[in-house]
């Protein structure tokens, strides 16, 4: 689905942030990068939307429609159904489905290209001042004329889109709170249901749970899993923490100053063994503060 | 001292750039001062004239002219709101592309900024005599002038409090897809809303006191009153127009900043 092909990334301060990544994401995968602060792990996952452009190197999406911008990921006949679902008269002969280079493109189409890939923060950065519907609505900006975003008037469905996804991170009854009276977790899922109204293909989450308590944490935490698992949207999460990485990753990305030192899907090894070769990536033993919990 | 504890604190560092600091501000304050003119002495020398006009001024207050203060004293509050109001409006977009977070472009930043500053370099008072010469004498003139000075009064702190917002909500914008339309709607305007606001009843605020005086230019308001009875030199009826327009700007300092504490 997403393919880092030689991408390096030079800050115009001189620091260098990436050096030569080569990474291949498949449609569904749930990706934990790991490593410390300062490898490039943030980065990482701003080139994949462009909100940080690259210094060489490509970052190519398969199966794009070049109409629309929408991604068809790998299984393209499951996501024509589901355009088919969505809209009856959907008409799958006028697809033209290529692999696109997000680097290479700019403006509408860069726009366009981002709709299909949410994004959530450490600090949520939802809008404080406004509703959480207001929020979740923002969500489907760019499937409207900027007229409508610009007076916050959206149609029907638009809404109905927007309460299925709180109703579906289980906040529905927040509605019409403002957003700033929410607690850090709430906010979290809030943020959730706006890339779910997005109808993000790809999930990019950038230290998600770091700025939450425990048991917050596990809670957004399963929901990430569930719409990853339930609605199959391809996840990379930014993770602080090893054993949550394990828990709810289905793949650990090792990123260490700028390069990828590891790569490895969870299920192929023991999970001791994938402890002991994360103090490569980090360099240094693992300590309590690696993990949330201590079990 | 523990001979230890000696060895491994750090040497102090020098307070040389401290007194040095100190002596720089007593300089610039005495010689501006010496250069100004300004005079202690003077002071107290003249201090019974000073009682002689404040005798004159407010004792006792001419009690029978204050009905005629309260028109021209609505009329300058009234070009005060509508002043600070037209130059808010005007504030807004200018800001906008002032603030180098929002416009990446170094040019168009850097020049709005430049029209901002040689706004705000022009005192009200010589734009409202400017402002006379061409719209003739009356409000009017008074509020394009304090329309002018609200506007880089406000653009300025504006400007400043965009430049001062947490990205990370335009970040989020960004990533929806969301164009600059969308990212000053949904990510900017919300942060600095109550700002804006709170600049804009501060710029009332000083536009009420500001255009008391304009009116000596002959651009409105209780100003062309006080002109008038300085030069006949009618000091009770000055003294009572004082009085009023104290209560008056006292009123509306307390009205507006209990209003812009709620607002931050």
């Amino acid at each position: 689905m997403i393919k880092f092909v030689n991408v390096s990334k030079t800050y115009p301060n001189g620091t260098v942030a990436l050096t030569d990544i080569n990474l291949e994401i498949k449609e569904g995968e749930f990706v934990a990068i790991l490593g410390l602060s300062g490898a490039g792990k943030s980065t990482m996952l701003r080139t994949i939307n462009q909100i940080i452009d690259v210094s060489s190197g490509n970052i190519y999406f398969n199966n794009v429609d070049i109409n629309t911008y929408e991604m068809y990921g790998d299984d393209v006949e499951k996501e024509i159904k589901r355009q088919k679902e969505l809209n009856p008269e959907f008409d799958e002969t006028k697809l033209d489905l290529q692999e696109i280079d997000i680097t290479k493109i700019k403006g509408k189409n860069l726009r366009k290209m981002r709709s299909n890939i949410g994004m959530v923060f450490q600090n949520f950065n939802i809008i404080k001042r406004m509703s959480v519907i207001q929020n979740v609505l923002s969500g489907r900006i760019s499937y409207n004329p900027t007229w409508r975003t610009v007076l916050g008037i959206f149609p029907k469905i638009d809404k109905e889109i927007a309460y299925e996804a709180l109703n579906k991170v289980d906040i529905l009854e927040k509605t019409y709170h403002r957003a700033s009276d929410l607690s850090g977790g709430q906010m979290q899922r809030v943020a959730i249901a706006r890339s779910l109204a997005q109808n993000a293909k790809i999930l990019l989450a950038d230290e998600p749970v770091a700025s939450l308590d425990p048991i917050t944490t596990f809670e957004v935490m399963k929901f990430l899993k569930k719409i990853n698992v339930g609605d199959g949207i391809t996840t990379i999460a930014n993770l602080h923490h090893v054993d949550l990485a394990l828990e709810y990753a289905t793949r650990i990305v090792g990123v260490r100053d700028g390069k990828i030192v590891y790569d490895i899907q969870i299920k192929d090894k023991p999970e001791k063994q994938i402890i002991r070769d994360l103090e490569q990536v980090y360099g240094r033993p693992l300590s309590h503060d690696d993990f949330v919990g201590d079990d | 001292m523990n001979q230890d504890l000696e060895k491994k604190l750090p040497i102090r560092p020098s307070r040389t750039k401290f007194y040095s600091n100190i002596g720089l501000i007593i300089a610039i304050l005495i010689s501006s001062a010496w250069f100004s003119g300004f005079n202690v002495f003077e002071i107290f020398a003249n201090i019974r004239f000073a009682f002689r006009l404040l005798n004159s001024l407010f004792f006792p207050p001419a009690w029978d002219y204050a009905d005629n203060v309260i028109g021209p004293l609505l009329e300058t509050v009234q070009m005060a709101i509508v002043g600070s109001f037209v130059g808010a409006i005007l504030a807004f977009p200018a800001a906008v592309l002032a603030a180098n977070n929002f416009i990446k472009v170094k040019g168009l930043n850097t020049g709005m900024r430049l029209i901002l500053n040689f706004f705000r370099t022009i005192p009200a008072l010589v734009l409202a005599s400017l402002f006379v010469a061409i719209f003739g004498i009356g409000s009017f003139a008074g509020i394009v002038a304090l329309s002018i000075f609200s506007f880089g009064l406000i653009s300025k702190m504006t400007y400043e409090s965009i430049e001062a917002i947490d990205y990370g909500q335009v970040e989020a914008i960004i990533s929806l897809g969301g164009n600059k339309m969308n990212v000053l709607r949904y990510a900017i305007i919300p942060q600095v809303l109550p700002q804006y606001m709170s600049y804009t009843l501060y710029a009332f605020e000083v536009n009420v006191r500001a255009a008391a005086v304009l009116g000596y230019v002959g651009a409105g308001g209780v100003g062309q009153t006080y002109q008038i009875w300085l030069d006949l030199r009618r000091f009770d009826r000055v003294g009572i127009i004082i009085m009023i327009s104290f209560v008056a700007v006292l009123i509306i300092d307390f009205i507006s900043s209990s209003i812009r504490r709620r607002l931050v």
